[in-house]
């Protein structure tokens, strides 16, 4: 079992685990006047941190009951900070999500918030990183230690799974605080996110073997897509990224509707497309632009609950969610088949994690630790480093 | 002689002032005590016990809004690891207390004539007990 495996094959009893820690730390810190000074949210990173941030958008709406716009930190830093409503101090709240604490472009994105006068929360399993620094208030999103061998970097997992805890509980806060939960609703709500343990457990054991199979039965595939919609938009963007860094192959995370608007028209057309809805919102478009990919050749897997038997049935594979987990918590169980797909495509082609040292990827050639960063909003053009 | 009767309560969303006379007067009855003490107890902290008017339920909108008054629902208070509304429900209790000490007669509660005793839920909705223990005076 490689060590992305056992990474997924962990996350219901990291579930168990950090619930409590997290819910903890998101009470301690978030206090009752921010909480009610808050109209609306922003929530930005990089990577898996913006997937996590897209998938708490319809959670912190629903649960929080504010307005949220995820974005990437891209966006938000050069495109959005020097824009937020006048609406008063507090009544802005920027969360930053960061594993590290130290990519550029998120710690800039808080950097230019706080300039705005907005409220700043970073969401980071570093206390002490840039990010941290930068934020006015901190929720450490650590995870316990996980055996790995020696020198391992896989793909991350456990600390998707700590990001998306953390929103969630972010977004419960909120709401009990407000008074838009009360404390049996917000009780309730905490108890659903434990639960997400179990269902963890039943998605990780229905999907493992079928996962693997569908990694040797399309071996000679070189390239994926993954569709979701609402929340699982960010699961798509999220498996995509898993493929990406465990196997290397082309993977593309595509929303529902635009799947029809664009990868409909691809040549190449057995690419398998993966489905992903917890079937809500998004379901009837689902089913249809599944039944027009298998149509036109596209080797079609169902991610989705038992219960969704249209999709399923317009499906030539299916990998199964736990049934009855609410869309807006969907995410933290529909990252799960993707994961480990990727994983086992990883070890079925002997494929290293993040593509083997020495082929010109040197540490660092990214820059998105070292990247430039804006010290304000207010940067003249003809002074940018167009290097 | 059953000595210890548990009452269970479904509160509803916010504050809430619930009579709650009938069922401990049932308590005492099921006990077969006829002359004695009866203690009445919520373990919570968050909710109270009073006895006032039952007369017109506008008494009990009046002592909801006084202690209001007296402890506004607001955001500077030190503990915040709940709601604002947890918050206040402490202080609110502490003002009303937790226990009372009933003088039992004829196997009656001896309340006065518009006496009725209240729960005082300061943060429903909430699955509340309140405890009825019954003691028999001397022989």
């Amino acid at each position: 079992m490689n060590p992305m495996i056992a990474q997924v094959h962990s996350l219901p009893g990291l579930i168990r685990e950090l619930v409590p820690v997290l819910d903890d730390t998101v009470r301690k810190t978030l206090d009752h006047e921010l909480c009610l000074s808050v109209k609306r949210l922003y929530v930005t990173g990089c990577g898996d941190s913006h997937h996590a941030s897209l998938g708490s958008e319809l959670a912190f709406e629903t649960i929080a009951g504010r307005p949220a716009e995820p974005m990437s930190a891209l966006q938000f830093a050069r495109y959005a900070a020097g824009h937020l409503p006048p609406t008063g101090p507090g009544t802005n709240l920027v969360i930053g999500v960061s594993v590290s604490g130290e990519v550029a472009r998120t710690t800039e994105a808080l950097r230019l918030a706080r300039q705005a006068g907005a409220g700043t929360l970073a969401v980071t399993a570093t206390t002490g990183s840039r990010l941290a620094e930068t934020a006015e208030l901190v929720i450490r999103s650590s995870t316990p230690p996980f055996p790995e061998p020696p020198g391992a970097h896989t793909p991350g997992v456990r600390s998707y799974l700590a990001s998306q805890l953390a929103l969630l509980l972010i977004a419960v806060r909120i709401g009990e605080v407000r008074g838009h939960l009360d404390w049996a609703a917000a009780t309730a709500r905490r108890r659903d996110i434990l639960a997400l343990s179990e269902a963890a457990q039943e998605t990780v054991l229905a999907c493992d073997q079928a996962a693997r199979a569908l990694a040797e039965e399309w071996r000679d595939a070189d390239a994926f897509v993954f569709v979701g919609g609402g929340p699982n938009y960010a699961t798509a963007l999220f498996s995509a990224a898993k493929v990406l860094e465990a196997s290397g192959d082309a993977a593309v995370g595509q929303d529902t509707e635009e799947w029809a608007h664009l990868h409909f028209f691809a040549r190449a057309r057995s690419t398998p497309t993966f489905f992903i809805t917890a079937g809500e919102r998004d379901l009837s478009r689902a089913i249809e632009v599944a039944a027009a990919a298998r149509t036109i050749g596209r080797r079609v897997v169902a991610v989705a609950p038992p219960s969704v038997a249209a999709l399923r049935e317009v499906a030539s594979r299916i990998l199964p969610l736990a049934d009855g987990v609410p869309e807006m918590l969907s995410p933290v169980i529909a990252s799960i088949p993707g994961a480990l797909f990727a994983a086992y495509r990883s070890e079925l082609l002997g494929e290293p994690f993040f593509r083997p040292t020495g082929d010109g990827r040197e540490p660092g050639l990214s820059r998105v630790r070292t990247s430039q960063m804006w010290d304000t909003w207010h940067v003249p053009l003809d002074r940018l480093d167009r290097r | 002689m059953k000595r210890l009767t548990t009452v269970r309560l479904e509160t509803p969303p916010g504050e809430s002032l619930l009579n709650i006379t009938d069922q401990v007067q049932a308590a005492v009855r099921d006990s077969g005590l006829a002359e004695g003490i009866c203690v009445v107890f919520v373990p919570h902290t968050t909710a109270g016990l009073i006895i006032n008017s039952g007369s017109d339920p506008a008494t009990a909108d009046d002592i909801r809004s006084e202690l209001r008054r007296l402890v506004p629902t607001r955001v500077d208070f030190h503990h915040t690891y709940d709601t604002p509304a947890d918050a206040a429900g402490h202080v609110k209790t502490t003002l009303t207390g937790t226990s009372l000490s009933l003088i039992v007669s004829g196997g009656k509660l001896m309340l006065g004539r518009s006496q009725r005793l209240m729960l005082a839920e300061f943060d429903g909705p909430r699955q509340r007990q309140v405890l009825v223990r019954v003691m028999a005076d001397p022989a």
